[in-house]
Parts: C-alpha cells; sequence; structure tokens
C-alpha cells in the first residue's frame, strides 16, 4: 500500500493539471528510477558474506519492493531464501523468463485488474498500484516517458489482463512476506513508525476486548499502578523467513510488591517423567496422543487481587488520558499470571469430572465407565489422550 | 471422550495449534501402530554443531571404560561459561538418553573449576552424541504393566570423597519410564552399605512413579 502511495504521488497526473503531486509539494521533478517490475529477476552484491576472488559476485534473487524504513530493495535471495534488504541490486526488468517458475506462488500478488482499461485518457501514465504498479499499460499511448515503455512492454504483463482481482494465497511465504515488517522495533516509538507493527499491537488489544481482560477506570489513590510495556517479536518460519509480527503487551511484574499485590506465584509444568510415563501408559493402553496449544494462555486467568495497569504506550484514549485499566484477567508479565490460569483450568477439568494426580498435580484422568481420558498441562501446552471410539 | 475433550476446551479457549502430538518440550515424538518413539535428534544435532564438532569423528561410546575424573589441581584451566553452557546442553538432553546419564553427571561435578581433562570428556561424549544423534527411546505395547526397578551401585566411585554413585533404572511393563544417576551424600564404609542406599533412593523414585503409574 505504501509504494502504491508512493508511487501515486510521482506518477499520477490530476484532469487539467500538467504537474504530478509530487511537483508540487517539492518543486522539482520526481525520479523514478528505482522504479522496477516487481517479480523482476536481480542480481544481489554478495557484501554479507566472505567471498573469495573467483567467486560469483552476485546471488540472483526476485525483486519484491522496497524497504520501508531505508533506501534499500527488498528482494528474494534464491540462492539462501530469504528476503533481505539490501541496496546493491541490479535489477533486470526485462527478462524474459519470468520468476513464476522459479518460486511459485510470486504471480499471486502480482495481481491483474480489469479496471486498468478504463483510465480516462488524460491520465498519461496508467495508475499503479501495489499490485499493478508493473503493469504499464500500452494502450494509453498518449506520452509516458519512453523509459517506462521500453521497460513496460505488454508481454511481460504476468498473468491475464482481464482476470478480476484474484485474492492473495494466504499461506504462501514469498508473497507473505511483502505484508510483514522485517525488523523488530525496540520501543513504541519505532514500532509506530511501521504499519505493519501498528496492526499488530491493535490485534493485541483487540484479543484484550474480546476476552474482556480489563475496564478504563479512573485512577485510584494509594494503589501501585503498574507500567505496561510492549514487547515485539518476529515469528519466524523454520527457513527463517518472517511470518508473523507479534506484539505483546506485557506487565511490568517486577514492581508489584509480594503480600499486597501478590501472594503465590507458581507455573504448572509436569516433570518429564510423568510425561514419559503417559507415553508408556499411552503404549500399553493404546492411546492415541493428542495435543494443543492455548493461545494467549495467560490472559485466561481470573484475578482475585485488584491490578491496576498504566495505559498502553501509544494507545492511550484520548478522552481519559489518566485512566488506568483495571484488570479482570490476568495480563502477561504479573507475578500471578501463571496461577492464576492453572486455577482456572483446573477448576474447569474439576467440573468435568477430572482428578488432578496425586504427586504430578499437572495430570489428570477421567474415568467414564471403564474408559480412560487423561490430559497433562504444561502451562499452555496441553497433551491429551483417550481410546479412541 | 476426546472429541468431548476438544469441543469443551475449544468453547473456552481460544485454541491454537492442534493435532497429533508430534513435539512436545523439545522432545520428537513419532506415533505409529502400536508404539511411540520419542528422540531429541534435531536438537542433539544442534547442540554438536553449537560446540564445532559436526565434523569430527564419531565415537563409539560416551566414555572409556574406567573413566576416571578426580581434581585436576595442576590442570589447564577452561573458560568456565563454555564448560557450563556444554554441560546444560547435555543435562538436557538426558530426557531421552539414558546412555549418557552418568557420564553427564559425573562431568557435570566439575563446573565449578572447569580443567582441560574434563573438557576432554565432554567433547567426548558430544563426539558420541554425533554419531548416534537419532537415539530415543521406544515405547511399544505390553500386556503386563508392572512397575519394575532395577538399581545398582559403585563402591567409592569417585576419587575425591570417596563416595559411591548409585543408579536405577524404571520401567513399566516393557517401557522405561524413569531413570536416574547420582552420587551419594554419605561415605560408605562398604559395598552392601552403598548398595542399601542406591535401594532406598529407588524406593522413593519408584513410589513415585506408582504413585503417578497407579492413577492410571
Amino acid at each position: 500500500m505504501n509504494i502504491a502511495c508512493h508511487v501515486h504521488n510521482r506518477v499520477k497526473l490530476r484532469a487539467g493539471t500538467t504537474t504530478t503531486l509530487y511537483e508540487l509539494w517539492k518543486g522539482r521533478k520526481p525520479t523514478v528510477k528505482y522504479f522496477h517490475v516487481f517479480g523482476s529477476k536481480c542480481y544481489i552484491l554478495e557484501d554479507r558474506d566472505y567471498r573469495r576472488k573467483m567467486d560469483p559476485k552476485s546471488d540472483e534473487g526476485i525483486f519484491m519492493g522496497y524497504s520501508t524504513n531505508s533506501r534499500a530493495y527488498r528482494v528474494y535471495n534464491s540462492r539462501t531464501q530469504v528476503v533481505m534488504e539490501s541496496i546493491s541490486v541490479v535489477i533486470d526488468d526485462v527478462a524474459k523468463d519470468q520468476i513464476s517458475e522459479v518460486v511459485p506462488g510470486v504471480e499471486a500478488y502480482v495481481e491483474t485488474s480489469a479496471q486498468e482499461k478504463v483510465i480516462p485518457e488524460t491520465v498519461q501514465e496508467p495508475e499503479p498500484d501495489i499490485e499493478e504498479a508493473e503493469q504499464d499499460n500500452v494502450e494509453t499511448s498518449k506520452g509516458p516517458s519512453t523509459r517506462v515503455k521500453k521497460n513496460h512492454p505488454q508481454d511481460l504483463i504476468i498473468g491475464d489482463l482481464d482476470q478480476g482481482i484474484r485474492t492473495r494465497r494466504s499461506n504462501d511465504i514469498v508473497s507473505n512476506s511483502c505484508f510483514v515488517s522485517k525488523f523488530e522495533p525496540k520501543n513504541v516509538k519505532e514500532a509506530l513508525t511501521d504499519e505493519f507493527w501498528i496492526e499488530a499491537m491493535q490485534e493485541e488489544l483487540n484479543q484484550f476486548k474480546r476476552s474482556e481482560v480489563w475496564d478504563l477506570v479512573p485512577r485510584p489513590d494509594d494503589i501501585n499502578v503498574i507500567g505496561t510495556k510492549w514487547i515485539y517479536k518476529n515469528k519466524s518460519d523454520k527457513n527463517g523467513t518472517v511470518t508473523r509480527n507479534k506484539a505483546r503487551l506485557f506487565a511490568q511484574g517486577y514492581t508489584q510488591v509480594e503480600n499486597l499485590d501478590f501472594d503465590e506465584t507458581f507455573a504448572p509444568v509436569a516433570r518429564l517423567e510423568s510425561i514419559r510415563l503417559l507415553l508408556g501408559v499411552a503404549c500399553i493402553l493404546k492411546f492415541k496422543l493428542f495435543q494443543m496449544d492455548v493461545k494467549s494462555a495467560f490472559l485466561n486467568g481470573y484475578l482475585h487481587e485488584e491490578v491496576y495497569v498504566e495505559q498502553p504506550k501509544g494507545f492511550i484514549d484520548p478522552s481519559f488520558p489518566d485512566h488506568v485499566y483495571k484488570l479482570k484477567k490476568a495480563l502477561y508479565g504479573l507475578k500471578q499470571a501463571p496461577k492464576a490460569w492453572y486455577e482456572r483450568l483446573t477448576k474447569l477439568l474439576i467440573n468435568q469430572g477430572y482428578k488432578k494426580g496425586g504427586t504430578d498435580k499437572t495430570l489428570f484422568v477421567k474415568e467414564v465407565k471403564g474408559r480412560l481420558m487423561i490430559a497433562q498441562i504444561y502451562v499452555d501446552d496441553i497433551v491429551f489422550g483417550g481410546i479412541l471410539n | 471422550m476426546v472429541q468431548h475433550f476438544v469441543h469443551q476446551m475449544q468453547s473456552k479457549f481460544e485454541m491454537s495449534l492442534m493435532g497429533e502430538l508430534t513435539y512436545f518440550l523439545g522432545l520428537q515424538v513419532k506415533q505409529m501402530e502400536d508404539t511411540i518413539f520419542i528422540s531429541q535428534s534435531k536438537y542433539a544435532k544442534n547442540i554438536v554443531k553449537k560446540f564445532g564438532l559436526d565434523n569430527a569423528s564419531h565415537k563409539r561410546t560416551p566414555a572409556a571404560t574406567h573413566l576416571k575424573l578426580s581434581k585436576d589441581e595442576n590442570g589447564v584451566v577452561v573458560d568456565q561459561s563454555m564448560y557450563r553452557s556444554m554441560i546444560e546442553s547435555l543435562l538436557y538432553l538426558t530426557a531421552s538418553r539414558p546412555d549418557i546419564t552418568f557420564v553427564v553427571g559425573v562431568c557435570a561435578r566439575y563446573q565449578a573449576e572447569p580443567k582441560m581433562s574434563y573438557l576432554t570428556q565432554v567433547k567426548r561424549i558430544s563426539k558420541y552424541i554425533n554419531g548416534t544423534s537419532d537415539y530415543g527411546i521406544m515405547y511399544s505395547h505390553s500386556t503386563n504393566s508392572k512397575l519394575i526397578g532395577y538399581y545398582d551401585a559403585d563402591w567409592a566411585g569417585s576419587a575425591d570423597d570417596r563416595k559411591s554413585t548409585s543408579g536405577g533404572c524404571f520401567f513399566l511393563g516393557n517401557n522405561l519410564v524413569s531413570w536416574f544417576s547420582k552420587k551419594q551424600n554419605y561415605v560408605s564404609l562398604s559395598t552392601a552399605e552403598a548398595e542399601y542406599i542406591a535401594a532406598r533412593s529407588s524406593c522413593s523414585s519408584a513410589s513415585m512413579d506408582e504413585a503417578n503409574a497407579g492413577r492410571v
């Protein structure tokens, strides 16, 4: 989307004017030297690894876009199979063998749209969108600069011009990486400069709303209000490609005072022996074992104590800037969070007729008419098994 | 019943990642017809790589037959944090590898003042791991489900303080579920005494296992 606006400001002419928006703003003609065809083959100068004299100077790659925070290209390195940002890239827009066979799925985000055909004639150059930036359109022959013409012939357009908009394949690594941020911000200020991170933080707050974690209340007197902090983590798959930006709001639990803000701390972890025992028993009884993982487990625990936290930085309610949140459920970072979660889960299981282990408090067993069901808890991971019908 | 459990949990909490048990706490679990195999091969390969021994020759045993590590006053001092991190990584590996439990335990006694001779031994364990990273434990079906324990002790195995080391393992049916190797807390005056101490500590862990297994 950034690129679309960027290109739009530099290229598009409004009806009846002869200057681009960029010219109006900056007073000089924009440069479009760095506009390239998405998905083009490119050559990345290998300046990061040790390279011997006779080794190839560059790696082949695929041009994917621009870096959001520096003057660099975002490219997919075919040799190392990672998406990287580099300025030393030579991009070959006119290469005939487009990458679609190199990385299947690249064409997925090179989406075409039929609306291109209805662009009014006053538009000198076609309107490039994030998905369409690369599709220069030959029908608008009224006067696009020759360079553009040379670099963007119609046969270069990947996909069918008349086809409608295709949706992105959601599980595709390469196309996904266009929609995640690559860097990990250290503080809120940095994070707020990046749209993907803002989105990630919004997602976390939405989850709070969904599971009714807190209420906004006026600041109480004489009560320790705990600060909050954003922690940013990039989740990557086994190839090391960033697949998700995850923002998590932590309470600064170290400011909590024992006996005042919390009593006991405890996290439900299983002994390794009992996990192995479970495996052994599962074999003898011919169980099938399954596992599941509770999403944001600690946000599920109910709090007994009154705990107040500051409003998260960057997301302060403009009408009540001095209000604080009163927690109904636990937050990550709170001392009592693991225990609150364990209690909630224990209660739930016992209500359903499960019995808690004698020596290992994380083993739950239920028996109905001689049929057995076992669940073993390790904080937010649950292994369970039973006789299948 | 399983389906019921899944439904219950899903209605209460937001779940992610659900399916057959394949990976839990670093243990790779493979479920087959009637058998379950657990191993930490990925982890094992990683630590060998971390120590920079992935190209070293393989050793066929983790230690020499009569391993004697003792206080090495004049030995060359090596970096303590490195030694500790190696021990730590290996200790975690013992979760699925009873074969290295004893040697790692012995090497772990010398973390306070690591010397070259101990480091050589630790490296030997890593080289052994390098060749045997696919080892793990197989659980299989059996009709008896008795808990059987085995234990033994040496006598004055530690040259420094003359304390004995006891070891033991526990089977449920034919499945190995628990094992230990521990230096005893007292100096035994006879082999018999050493064995008694071993017997006592194995009884205590056996009763623990029993308590768990008995309920199932």
